[in-house]
């Protein structure tokens, strides 16, 4: 489920995610894979990707003692978790940054005794809102009465995998190498990569985003089964851009919605919220339809333009009388991202279980779209889906 | 000190308005309060009543008896698993019962105080998730309220209520907010003449 649908949802019934939370936070910490698992599989795996799912594949075949190979396109590993470090005194998270779900999931994914480290987290529950309607500003503060989520304090979900997950894997990541041809016709499977090396291995996992998917973006030989790309044709994957603007006085609430209270495509929030910091950083998240108006602009620097004309005009040219520094992340214009993440239509648990579904088990699947036991299009839900396919690939 | 100053003022209230208490029965309810609907607790509270009547509109009507009471009550919700409300309210209530039937309604203005305790930054250890509080801040916010209550007796000394309650949240120093609360409940009334 999609984030803004979660709120929509959950909001529109007065139930909010606080309820969810307190019914998570009572769970206690389980495993994400059984405790008899058996691994039957001794061979080699190519991963396709080095983001969340992929990181957390990774890292589970280490342990396992699997040989494996990360291929990623990107010079660096993360995907559409980004970290951006000296913009102010906090670092900032480019992609993924909220926490979706019960922080401790990180425990899950983790699953190792042996990392005692505490991970600082901030209750995310804005207390002032406004939204914008008609040219009008409206306070919309009870809001804050169900909306609730977390974020971290000091951190970003780059640090969390960064840290706790690449040094396991970090030898096996081979960068730049965005993967053109998946051949799983032979006993074997060969992956071509960008530069013309071939990869061999016995399974290989792909975890790319769905848009590489969807725009045929690896030859597959054989092509992929038709009940995968009908279902990947149900799924949507809209642009996004983040921005981050500092400024020298705050003239924002906590959370400016530029659209209707419960869509949230269009998001206006104080990134220092709960912060340690002086700096007053106003982020903006836009999806969907409201983000074309962003991301086909020629540059960042237009980008910055546009949104300080239009935060003038809202809060009478404080914006850029204030304004100090901006940074603009365009996922959209990212050659291996692309957009933002799977928006599901009615059904997705079948489309999921179709997409998830291994190709003669040879060829495995993860990825934020794909996560058959809990959230997709989020980061832990991608790594959720990584044990799930891991524990389907160790058993064959 | 609002906070002291506020329940000082609800307490005078509440002796003033016990002192002219001459029910044979004090109800005491106790109730599942739902913030929002959902968000959970609890609340007690008792009503003292101060004035009574009786009325038939109409020849052949049934007699409405009229109530005045002051109806304190202690609320405790959490919201999230990481705030927690305490309020304390003060209903002016006014509730219309037939004589014949076992239904009644009641409208009522009040005013409470709530403070709210919330976990802004907190930690947990990545090896086995135990969780630690790192940072608390406290909020007060003055309550003043409008509700409506539908009850039923199934017994004489037992009824049944549901209660919505439409209350702005005030605060000097956070953001206002507003909520609906529920309640649903029973009352206990409890006899208190001594024959």
């Amino acid at each position: 489920m999609k984030r803004k649908d979660f709120l929509k949802n959950f909001a529109t019934l007065g139930l909010g995610l606080s309820f969810f939370s307190t019914l998570l936070s009572s769970c206690d910490k389980g495993s994400l894979l059984p405790d008899d698992l058996e691994v039957n599989f001794r061979g080699k795996v190519l991963i396709i990707g080095a983001g969340a799912a992929g990181m957390t594949a990774a890292y589970l075949l280490k342990r396992y003692g699997i040989d494996f190979e990360i291929l990623e396109a990107a010079p660096t590993h993360g995907g559409r978790i980004k970290k951006l470090s000296g913009f102010v005194d906090f670092p900032i998270d480019l992609g993924g940054e909220w926490i979706h779900t019960d922080p401790k999931v990180m425990v899950d994914l983790i699953d190792d005794e042996e990392v005692s480290v505490d991970i600082d987290i901030i209750t995310y529950n804005p207390q002032t809102f406004q939204v914008l309607r008609d040219g009008e500003l409206r306070s919309r503060n009870f809001a804050n009465q169900f909306y609730s989520e977390y974020k971290f304090k000091n951190t970003t979900w780059f640090d969390f995998f960064d840290q706790y997950m690449v040094p396991h894997i970090r030898d096996r990541i081979r960068y730049e190498r965005p993967v053109v041809g998946i051949d799983y016709s032979g006993e074997r499977v060969v992956v071509e990569d960008a530069t013309g090396t071939f990869h061999e291995a016995d399974k290989v996992l792909v975890t790319v985003p769905i848009s590489i998917l969807k725009q045929d973006l690896i030859n597959f030989q054989p092509t992929l089964p038709t009940d995968k790309i009908e279902a990947l044709a149900t799924i949507d994957y809209p642009p996004i851009l983040k921005v981050f603007m500092e400024f020298s006085e705050r003239f924002y609430p906590d959370i400016l919605i530029r659209d209707g209270l419960f869509e949230q495509n269009n998001l206006l929030y104080d990134a220092a919220f709960g912060k340690d910091s002086d700096h007053h950083v106003l982020g903006l998240f836009c999806i969907g339809e409201d983000a074309r108006a962003y991301v086909d602009l020629e540059s960042d620097e237009a980008v910055l333009e546009r949104l300080l004309a239009e935060l003038d005009a809202i809060y009478e040219g404080r914006a850029s009388q204030t304004y100090r520094q901006g940074v603009v992340q365009n996922w959209s214009k990212e050659p291996y991202i692309r957009g933002s993440y799977s928006h599901f239509q009615e059904g997705y648990r079948s489309t999921i279980d179709t997409l998830i579904e291994p190709i003669d088990g040879k060829v495995y699947f993860a990825g934020e779209a794909m996560n058959p036991v809990g959230q997709t299009s989020t980061v832990h839900g991608a790594g959720e889906s990584a044990y799930v396919a891991i524990e389907k690939l160790v058993q064959a | 000190m609002k906070a002291y100053l506020f329940f000082g003022i609800f307490i005078l209230l509440g002796f003033s308005a016990r002192a002219q208490y001459r029910a044979s029965q004090l109800p005491l309810s106790l109730a599942y309060y739902g913030n929002i609907l959902i968000n959970p607790g609890v609340k007690i509270g008792t009503e003292w009543e101060f004035r009574q009547w009786e009325k038939t509109p109409a020849q052949n009507a049934s007699p409405r008896q009229h109530r005045l009471s002051l109806d304190p009550q202690l609320a405790f919700f959490q919201q999230g698993g990481h705030r927690s409300n305490f309020q304390f309210h003060l209903d002016l209530a006014y509730r219309i019962q037939k004589l014949d039937r076992r239904r009644y309604a009641t409208w009522a203005l009040g005013l409470g105080y709530l403070q709210q305790s919330q976990v802004v930054n907190w930690s947990f250890n990545l090896s086995d998730g135990s969780r630690q509080d790192v940072e608390r801040t406290r909020r007060h916010y003055v309550l003043p309220s409008l509700s409506y209550e539908w009850g039923f007796f199934s017994s004489p000394r037992l009824n049944w209520y549901s209660k919505f309650s439409f209350a702005p949240w005030l605060s000097a120093e956070a953001a206002n907010t507003l909520s609906l609360q529920v309640e649903i409940g029973l009352k206990w009334h409890w006899s208190t003449s001594k024959n």
